[in-house]
């Protein structure tokens, strides 16, 4: 009797153990498969559907003190191509060492400067003040002050420099003060795009930046990287819109291929792939006079590239051309999965190096 | 029927001692309990006369009367498994003598029949010798009260029984002296109880103290007087039980209660629990080996279970920072074994650098702590390692799980008489699977992440009251990728990325108790710590060289007065070489990707003096109360100024014994010297301060029941002082650093806590805080970047039987702080068409314009369960032990996080660790 109660007890709490066993054991089977999630992600920055700021190249990437830069601006306005929208690019500079090296530091010279503007009437030449500091269109120059570096303090290493920030603007609308809106420590930026009902327009279509140049004591200098084409599988890209080649279209939509995780579909599998490849020399990397080895080695230039396309979905936006202490990579190419929609569509390529150097071109191809 | 004279509970006896020695006690009366068993069907349990615990002529006033203490006359072993058991009492209260009987010095013993019901309640009490004079009422009255571990069958399960229990009253008609009193009033004494596991108490067990012998009576207990102030060697056996061997530090004019449990042979490890000698800290929280082992969610790991503990904040995920009261990471001091370590876990908090099965202890003070620590104006931890087995056998250990595995050996040295060492490492596995991982992601691996660990410790006694041990020990963390993708935001970074991160410490410890009056300690240790960090160009590297050490005197001037005086220092040479972007302030936002910046370059020598003196008056007037002011004293040629740091903690037992209420207090200053990159020169910004701090605290602890308490703690910490970044006066773009910052922190906690029995361990922990800094003058408050509003810990472990034992904690926790750089949607005012970001062109990257302040949005509130399943075999000469740890068992998307959209416009929380489950197995001999 005893026995036969002990066994059941020991039933009862072997059944009992079941329990707590049973909810881990399927824990541990289900748990990856609930942990993999299906969430969609943001869209790439290589995706061109609005308006876009692909490049603003300055001509002295690294400048000496008293000198003129002129930058000038690529943009593209991907929102509606059937209805290209009138873009007005607006250029505003005479920021110099603002405190921190910060570009909200200049906000206290740009409202000064703005103001000025503001009293200058229509067809007068602006002020002297305001030379080199506010433009229209996509070129723009700009003079540094002949003291930009003389009078900053000496660093306790390395040579003495110093920077000038230029703002720009591209708004598919019309530029005016911004309205308030909550803001942090950076403050929030002054103007805004309106379209012409007064509604304020968002990312899509207004752009705003800006640019630093730098001017060291010891004159260096940077040149901007060279671009020498893009190819397709190991073929060249005309920069000739009507010599582009023809690519077979992929069927997927967008929505499709946006779709990520357990149920993602392999689209590269699905579609035919073509390989994207900017060319560089493979000397595009300059000695970096300022880098040097912990091993006291010279250094170069990082390189890397920016990839756009206006159509279509790239395997990675950014690739890297060359690294400081290897030197070229020449692994750079990216996969381009086409649009399902026929067209002609633009690519763009963005080489860039880590003193301010960059280069832009662009190529056309055709889907069908 | 057998008799069975049991020796009453002692707890508390030397206080009472006390008050009746300072009332000028002139008559003492005793009762002691002495239970008769007997067991309705079965014979009693063996009936053998046992030697009575030797514990003098001991006599124990008691208000204006007085209790003998009558030694055990029978003690028998503790029952074979499977063999039934009697009822054995859990509590005691000694019944009032009757006062008339008192008055007329009649004596007196009554003997009872209880019926004890399955639960362990007293059903019925009836008198079956009675002894009239109100010693009947009395001792009815008193049993009525009892509690009982139930009577049990063989197979465990319980049952009614009736038994008889005896209870004696006597009188001590000797007045005692003046010089007796005096006497009396300055006896240490240490004594306690040998569990084999929960209240299941040890009969008859051997307890040497310092080479006297004594046993143990019915419930366990034991007591030694007149042991004297200082250190003893504290040796427990029992058949069928691994013996345990300890140290006891006993004050002057103290007792020293303490609770020993015996693990079975192949039962686990030993696990100690202090007793109620009070701490000198307002708070110092200590944990067991069970529930280090045992908490779900830290693999067993022992410094991970401080993360469960009040006043910690829960880290970001995967962070392995230890954040207390809402203080930095780098406020908080850990020693190990007393030597100050630069860090406590392995990558990302997988693991502790010590492994769980070498730590004796882990003292946590999350604040308000001795002079004895300083330099840091947060929290201490303080790992302590044990002394090797020294039982003259070898012993093993190994284990293995998905992370790591380690091993630890331990035994006599050969040829060496006297010495004992242990040896321990640990290696990690991550490299076997995160390497291909990250291989296959895109990534080339140079040096897959891999961690180690190693210690070794060998030790002596040179005499009886003396110890002295050398240790090394040390810690090792690799990884080195190659990126060839560049970052979207920090494009200008690619390259190789390392880290690697080691310290090693070689140690020597002595500890003597001279005499009665005098014992020193100290500690010496030599070290170098390597940080070696690259990214691309960039690079870091840091090595320090260290030298370390303590000494301390106590010194007892007279009876509830002892001096502790001590000296540490630190000091050794610094290297450091660094090429890298300039680091932004605090709270300033983002100028742009920093990789494009000009690096700051430096390559530069320091040496480091940090001498420091201590004193400490630990002044006990009453047994009740201790207050402990000290003042410390910290030099650093950091800032070449002297930091003299006044602090007071003092506790009151507003009730002794049991259910014990203690209000404790405390209040110091505290002062952390600038961090090295702050104040160096060519780096930082020399003629600093050191950051100072004033920590308040109040507090109480109440027992509820013999295994529940409850504490409550109130804090508050006034921040000045502080080291804080700015835009230097004198131009361009770089940081000067000045003691420009304040802050405070503010918080209560509670713990209730149901201490580890036989089946069930558990507590429930809160903290409400908030933690707030002004970076500047004329800046606004903000919250403190590891602020936590709430922390809600809830765990427990049960065993169920046949080596099995489950357990869960679940936790409920505030979301940690973020800047955010996009308005969350819901709340009002966010503007979908706010310029959010701003295009930079040098790198094509956006640069955001935070929406509000620094660290202003708080992220959901977290939530996790994790379980935690163990199982055990025993052999004959070894155990296996297997585990399966389930973390976020419902697999809750906890945002730990916010990522964006390449230009700002979106953003979307970022998840913590799914449903993680981790196995691992451990064989010990």
């Amino acid at each position: 009797m005893g026995a036969a109660k002990g066994n059941e007890t020991g039933a009862r709490a072997r059944r009992w153990r079941r329990a707590p066993l049973a909810v881990a054991g399927i824990g541990l089977l289900l748990g990856p498969a609930m942990a993999s999630g299906c969430q969609p992600g943001f869209d790439p920055p290589s995706k061109v559907a609005g308006l876009r700021i692909l490049a603003v190249q300055a001509d002295k990437p690294y400048a000496n003190a008293g000198e003129s830069v002129t930058f000038e601006m690529t943009y593209t306005d991907g929102l509606d191509p059937a209805n290209p929208r009138n873009v007005q690019i607006a250029w505003i500079g005479g920021c110099f060492d603002p405190p921190g090296d910060l570009y909200y530091g200049c906000y206290a010279q740009l409202g000064k400067q703005l103001a000025s503007a503001s009293s200058v009437k229509p067809g007068q030449p602006p002020p002297p003040e305001l030379e080199g500091v506010l433009g229209m269109g996509p070129k723009f120059t700009t003079k540094l002050p002949a003291d930009l570096v003389a009078r900053r303090p000496a660093p306790d290493q390395g040579s003495r420099y110093g920077t000038a920030f230029v703002f720009f603007m591209a708004c598919a609308g019309k530029l005016g003060p911004a309205p308030a809106t909550s803001e942090g420590r950076a403050g929030s930026f002054p103007i805004a795009c309106f379209d012409e009902t007064g509604r304020q327009l968002g990312a899509d279509s207004f752009v705003p930046g800006y640019t630093q140049i730098y001017a060291f004591e010891d004159e260096r200098t940077n040149a901007n990287p060279v671009i020498t084409g893009i190819t397709y599988d190991g073929n060249e890209l005309p920069d000739d819109v009507t010599q582009a080649p023809t690519l077979k279209a992929c069927p997927l939509t967008d929505d499709e291929r946006r779709i990520q995780g357990c149920s993602k579909k392999q689209a590269e599998q699905a579609c035919q792939t073509y390989a994207l490849r900017v060319e560089v020399p493979t000397d595009v990397a300059e000695i970096d006079p300022q880098s040097k080895s912990r091993e006291g080695g010279e250094l170069r230039e990082v390189v890397w590239v920016d990839y756009y396309v206006d159509g279509g979905e790239l395997s990675a936006d950014v690739a890297l051309l060359s690294e400081a202490s290897t030197g070229y990579n020449d692994d750079h190419s990216v996969t381009w999965l086409p649009p399902d929609a026929p067209g002609v569509y633009a690519v763009w390529a963005v080489v860039h190096d880590n003193r301010g150097g960059t280069s832009v071109t662009r190529r056309f191809v055709r889907v069908e | 029927m057998t008799l069975i004279a049991p020796s009453s509970l002692l707890h508390g006896r030397p206080c009472r001692t006390l008050i009746a020695a300072l009332l000028g006690a002139s008559l003492t009366a005793s009762a002691s309990p002495a239970t008769a068993q007997q067991k309705p069907d079965d014979p009693p349990p063996g009936s053998s006369p046992e030697t009575p615990p030797d514990r003098g002529d001991v006599s124990v006033p008691r208000g204006g009367a007085g209790a003998i203490i009558k030694a055990p006359t029978e003690a028998p072993a503790p029952p074979p498994q499977g063999k039934p058991t009697m009822p054995r009492p859990k509590n005691y209260a000694p019944p009032p003598y009757p006062p008339e009987a008192e008055k007329q010095g009649i004596e007196g013993a009554v003997t009872l029949q209880l019926d004890v019901d399955k639960e362990g309640h007293v059903a019925k009490a009836v008198v079956v010798e009675g002894a009239g004079h109100g010693f009947d009422e009395a001792a009815i009255g008193a049993a009525q009260k009892l509690d009982f571990e139930p009577a049990r069958r063989g197979d465990g399960t319980p049952f009614a029984a009736r038994i008889l229990y005896r209870y004696a009253f006597s009188l001590k008609v000797a007045e005692p002296s003046p010089e007796a009193a005096k006497a009396a009033v300055v006896r240490e004494s240490l004594s306690g109880r040998v569990l084999a596991g929960g209240e299941a108490a040890i009969v008859g067990a051997t307890v040497t103290v310092d080479g006297k012998e004594l046993r143990t009576g019915e419930d366990g207990a034991f007591v030694v007087d007149d042991v004297g102030p200082g250190k003893h060697r504290v040796i427990v056996s029992s058949p069928g039980f691994e013996p345990l061997a300890v140290e006891e530090d006993v004050a002057a004019g103290e007792r020293t209660e303490v609770i020993y449990r015996l693990v079975e042979r192949g039962g686990g490890l030993e696990v100690t629990v202090r007793g109620a000698r009070p701490p000198r800290e307002v708070v110092k929280r200590t944990l067991e080996k069970r529930e280090i082992e045992r908490i779900p969610g830290t693999n067993g790991d022992a410094l991970r279970s401080i993360q469960n503990l009040p006043g910690v904040a829960r880290p970001p995920s995967i962070a392995g920072l230890l954040i207390v009261r809402g203080s930095a990471p780098q406020d908080t001091q850990t020693f190990i074994d007393g030597t100050p370590v630069p860090l406590i876990y392995h990558f990302g908090g997988l693991s502790s650098v010590v492994p769980t099965e070498l730590l004796e202890k882990i003292d946590f003070y999350p604040g308000n702590f001795s002079t004895q620590y300083g330099r840091v104006q947060g929290g201490i931890v303080d790992a302590g390692l044990r002394s090797p087995k020294d039982d003259g056998k070898y012993h093993g250990m190994v284990q293995v799980d998905l992370i790591d595995a380690r091993a630890l050996a331990e035994g006599p040295i050969p040829l060496l008489k006297g010495w004992h060492f242990t040896a321990a490492g640990r290696r990690s596995y991550v490299d076997a699977w995160l390497g291909p991982l990250l291989t296959a992601s895109g990534a080339g691996v140079t040096q897959a992440p891999v961690y180690y660990d190693y210690q070794f410790l060998a030790e002596t006694r040179p005499t009886p009251t003396s110890k002295f041990r050398v240790g090394f020990f040390g810690s090792d963390d690799a990884l080195e990728l190659i990126v060839k993708k560049p970052s979207a935001n920090e494009p200008g970074i690619s390259g190789n990325v390392g880290l690697h991160t080691a310290f090693m410490r070689v140690q020597a410890r002595y500890e003597n108790q001279i005499d009665d009056k005098n014992s020193v300690r100290g500690v010496l240790a030599i070290g170098k710590d390597n940080i070696d960090f690259g990214l691309g160009a960039f690079y870091f590297q840091l090595a320090v060289y260290s030298l370390t050490g303590r000494l301390e005197w106590a010194h007892k001037i007279t009876k509830g007065l002892t001096l502790d005086v001590g000296a540490d220092v630190f000091s050794g040479p610094a290297n450091v070489n660094l090429r890298l972007p300039a680091a932004p302030r605090p709270g300033e936002p983002s100028g742009g990707p920093f990789s494009t910046r000009p690096p700051v370059e430096v390559s530069q020598s320091v040496t480091n003096a940090a001498p420091a003196g201590y004193i400490e008056l630990e002044i006990a007037p009453t047994p009740r109360a201790r207050i402990v002011p000290g003042l410390r004293v910290d030099y650093t040629n950091q800032t070449d100024r002297v930091d003299v740091s006044p602090r007071a903690n003092g506790r009151f037992d507003i009730l002794q014994g049991f259910p014990r209420t203690t209000a404790k207090a405390g209040i110091g200053l505290f002062h952390q010297p600038p961090q090295f990159q702050e104040s160096a020169p060519n780096f930082g910004t020399p003629g600093l301060k050191s950051n100072r701090a004033i920590h308040y605290a109040l507090g109480a602890e109440q027992e509820l029941t013999r295994h529940i308490e409850v504490s409550l703690e109130g804090f508050y910490k006034q921040l000045d002082n502080l080291v804080v970044g700015q835009l230097s006066p004198s131009g361009g773009g770089s940081t000067q650093y000045a003691n420009v910052g304040k802050g405070y922190v503010v918080g209560t906690e509670v713990l209730l806590k149901y201490k580890p029995d036989d089946r069930f361990f558990g507590w429930v922990a809160y903290t409400l805080s908030r933690s707030a800094r002004v970076d500047r003058p004329g800046e606004d408050e903000r919250l403190y970047n590891f602020d936590q509003t709430h922390i809600l810990t809830v765990l427990g472990s049960y065993k169920l039987g046949d080596g099995w034992e489950v357990g869960a904690r679940f936790r409920l926790v505030s979301g940690n702080l973020i800047t955010p750089n996009v308005c969350n949607a819901s709340d009002a005012g966010c503007s979908a068409t706010r310029t959010n970001s701003l295009f930079y062109a040098p790198s094509n990257t956006y640069t955001a314009i935070p929406t509000a302040q620094p660290f202003s949005e708080r992220l959901p509130l977290f939530h996790q369960l994790d379980i935690r399943l163990d199982k055990r075999w025993k052999f004959k000469a070894w155990q296996l032990s297997a585990y399966l740890d389930v973390q976020n068992v419902y697999n809750h998307a906890n945002a730990e996080g916010l990522a964006y959209s390449f230009n700002y416009t979106a953003r979307q929380y970022v998840n913590g660790l799914p449903l993680l489950p981790s196995i691992g197995l451990r064989g010990d001999f």
